[in-house]
């Protein structure tokens, strides 16, 4: 496998009032062509933060991105626009995203006329309605505005915009969050179906870790912009070595009431603030097993194990 | 056991702008809350589970109406109350608590002064008598420092903490009914884990019932005894905690447990259901699930299936319920 997206110590800040959030801190982390990365971490990690800078849609503060081997820091003008129409998002609300006063046909054609494909109006017409068949919209709705469309049909408008482009690499930001149960599925069911069919690359980034664990190969856990664990998706979940990554995932009310009375160890405190983090390791105020070389110095992340990364000084047995 | 709420019947409508005819959101609904329990409401947007206890607290926004049933509340009948007798009950002896507690705290009002407020109104204590208490409610819920919090604006605290002051203030008058509307959707999962576990804990000391609306499953296994499932503005499963997740009946609720991805491995396709809720103005008739069920017979067009028990208080609106291992169980697309 050839690897698509590779980061390099990235750093993401903000400056406001009384300090810098530090959004994101030295992150490196590769995406192999047609993986699955899942990117999980509660409100305020840096995970959407890390998608928009990964998509060059913000500046990085320090640290550099290399999408098909080339750092997107150095290309300008008519070579970035090519290797940007190589990497698409799809957001979490959909109705947001889609502009209230154009028809759904003229939203999904849009990036086409951008970016020059398709020589005449019926061509780009006709990509449309391919492209809209394809995530399972009628190509009768072309002409139809996102308020007649429900939720789960709004996210498919979106993923069909994301895809007009063929892209190579989707970053998938809180795709199904919004979506009920049943409708969540069916868009959960059609990400892998495109993912099979077109080769597509997922960075997918989402706070419920049932539905990570469902589309991820690998996952990556972030605690107050840092990397805590990245492991492979099986590995993670059943034997995590991060303790904030255990705690997360004994924190997930899972549907089986046969377990409710098993005992969890639940997290204490409250989510931290990412102004003005604590020295050392960031979780280390909420770890019980925390001590004086937490608080002296940041855990690096190292290879545990074939594969599996772990930023802690103690890291759990698996 | 006694029921400490018992609906009877309930229908209740909605007005739209240029629409003439009134859209049934909840449509029949008859639902019993135990006294101490835990009863959870399920259901996907717009099922009708919300409007249900808005409807029984007299908060239906001006355009919705209720049109029949009653709701007993201690041999009361909410539904028949004038809005100055309903206040009283309200807050004092059912409590209501909601996703976004933002929404519901005053911005420019510190939270401990909105929470001793409404001890003063509802019970008049003094002003002192009052702030100690909060902040003892404060202690009580959780929220660490207490009296440096009690002089916080809502903006200054955490979802977390907020949702914690909503629930304080929810308990502060002993309610014997706490009716909490997806109190930790908005919540991170360490958040939201800790706010059951409270849930919980609160319970088992002050004996209140629980009405749980949820659209999460494993909320619903993790902090309920009974559980009703609505579908299109009617119950369409009722049963216990453990019966319900063992083995539900309705090709609905089967189709919901179905599609949850839990330790489906990647590649393998989860359950769906196919197409989508009905318009409220557009019910299909006989079931109304009927369009999406894939085991739906001319019957199921037709005529429309009655709540029926199917064994030991397990009730569920279907022709052919299903138990144990039927066919949703080994579904592979």
């Amino acid at each position: 496998m050839n690897e698509l997206l590779r980061t390099e110590r990235l750093v993401k800040e903000f400056p406001v009032k009384g300090g810098v959030v530090h959004a994101v801190s030295d992150v490196s982390f590769s995406v192999q062509e047609g993986e699955t990365l899942g990117l999980v971490g509660e409100s305020g990690c840096g995970k959407s933060t890390l998608g928009k800078l990964v998509l060059d849609l913000i500046p990085p503060t320090s640290g550099r991105v290399f999408f098909e081997g080339q750092d997107l820091s150095q290309c300008s003008g008519e070579r970035l626009r090519t290797l940007r129409r190589g990497m698409q998002m799809i957001f979490q609300d959909p109705y947001a995203s889609l502009d209230p006063r154009m028809s759904v046909g003229r939203i999904i054609m849009e990036p086409l006329t951008a970016h020059r494909v398709g020589s005449t109006r019926a061509e780009r017409k006709a990509l449309v309605c391919q492209l809209m068949e394809q995530v399972g919209l009628r190509p009768e709705f072309y002409d139809r505005y996102p308020h007649q469309f429900s939720g789960g049909q709004r996210q498919r408008i979106g993923i069909a915009r994301a895809l007009t482009l063929n892209p190579k690499l989707i970053i998938c930001d809180e795709p199904v969050s919004a979506l009920d149960v049943s409708i969540q599925a069916q868009i959960l069911n059609l990400l892998s179906d495109l993912q099979r069919d077109r080769r597509l690359t997922y960075l997918f980034i989402s706070h419920d870790l049932n539905v990570v664990r469902y589309l991820s190969d690998r996952v990556m856990v972030m605690f107050l912009g840092q990397v805590c664990e990245l492991s492979p998706t099986e590995a993670l979940y059943t034997a995590p070595r991060h303790p904030y990554t255990r705690f997360l995932l004994e924190a997930v009310p899972q549907p089986d009431p046969s377990r409710r009375d098993e005992a969890r160890a639940l997290l204490t405190g409250e989510v931290s603030s990412p102004v003005n983090p604590p020295s050392g390791c960031r979780f280390r105020l909420r770890c019980p097993y925390a001590d004086a070389d937490c608080a002296a110095s940041h855990p690096a992340l190292r290879e545990l194990s074939p594969g599996c990364f772990c930023a802690c000084h103690h890291p759990l047995e698996r | 056991m006694p029921n400490i709420l018992e609906i009877k019947g309930l229908v209740a409508s909605f007005a739209s702008d240029g629409v003439r005819e009134r859209a049934i959101a909840v449509n029949g609904v008859d639902l019993a809350i135990p006294a101490g329990k835990t009863v959870g409401l399920v259901g996907e947007s717009g099922c009708g589970k919300s409007v249900t206890s808005l409807s029984v607290m007299g908060l239906l926004a001006d355009n919705g109406r209720v049109e029949a049933g009653e709701a007993l509340f201690g041999g009361v009948d909410l539904l028949k109350l004038s809005d100055r007798e309903l206040r009283k009950i309200r807050g004092n002896r059912i409590s209501m608590i909601f996703q976004e507690p933002m929404t519901s705290l005053n911005p420019v009002i510190t939270v401990g002064k909105q929470v001793a407020e409404a001890l003063r109104l509802h019970s008049g204590m003094d002003r002192q008598a009052a702030k100690a208490r909060t902040i003892e409610i404060f202690e009580k819920v959780g929220i660490p420092e207490p009296e440096r919090r009690y002089a916080c604006y809502p903006h200054q605290l955490s979802g977390g903490l907020r949702q914690r002051v909503m629930i304080g203030m929810s308990m502060v008058l002993k309610p014997d009914l706490l009716i909490a509307d997806e109190p930790t959707t908005a919540l991170d999962v360490s958040i939201e884990a800790q706010i059951l576990r409270l849930m919980r804990d609160l319970q088992r000391e002050s004996g209140m019932s629980i009405l749980m609306i949820t659209h999460n499953l494993g909320v619903v296994a993790e902090i309920c005894d009974l559980v009703y499932v609505m579908y299109a503005g009617e119950v369409v499963e009722r049963a216990d905690v453990n019966a319900l997740f063992a083995h539900c009946a309705h090709p609905y609720t089967r189709g919901l447990m179905a599609s949850l991805p839990r330790m489906t491995p990647k590649g393998q396709r989860l359950y769906n259901i196919r197409g989508t809720v009905p318009n409220l103005r557009a019910m299909p008739s006989g079931c109304r699930f009927s369009p999406r069920c894939e085991f739906a017979t001319e019957r199921c067009r037709v005529e429309k299936p009655p709540l029926a028990d199917i064994g030991g208080g397990h009730l569920c609106r279907c022709f052919a319920p299903e138990s144990g291992e039927g066919p949703m169980g080994g579904v592979s697309r």
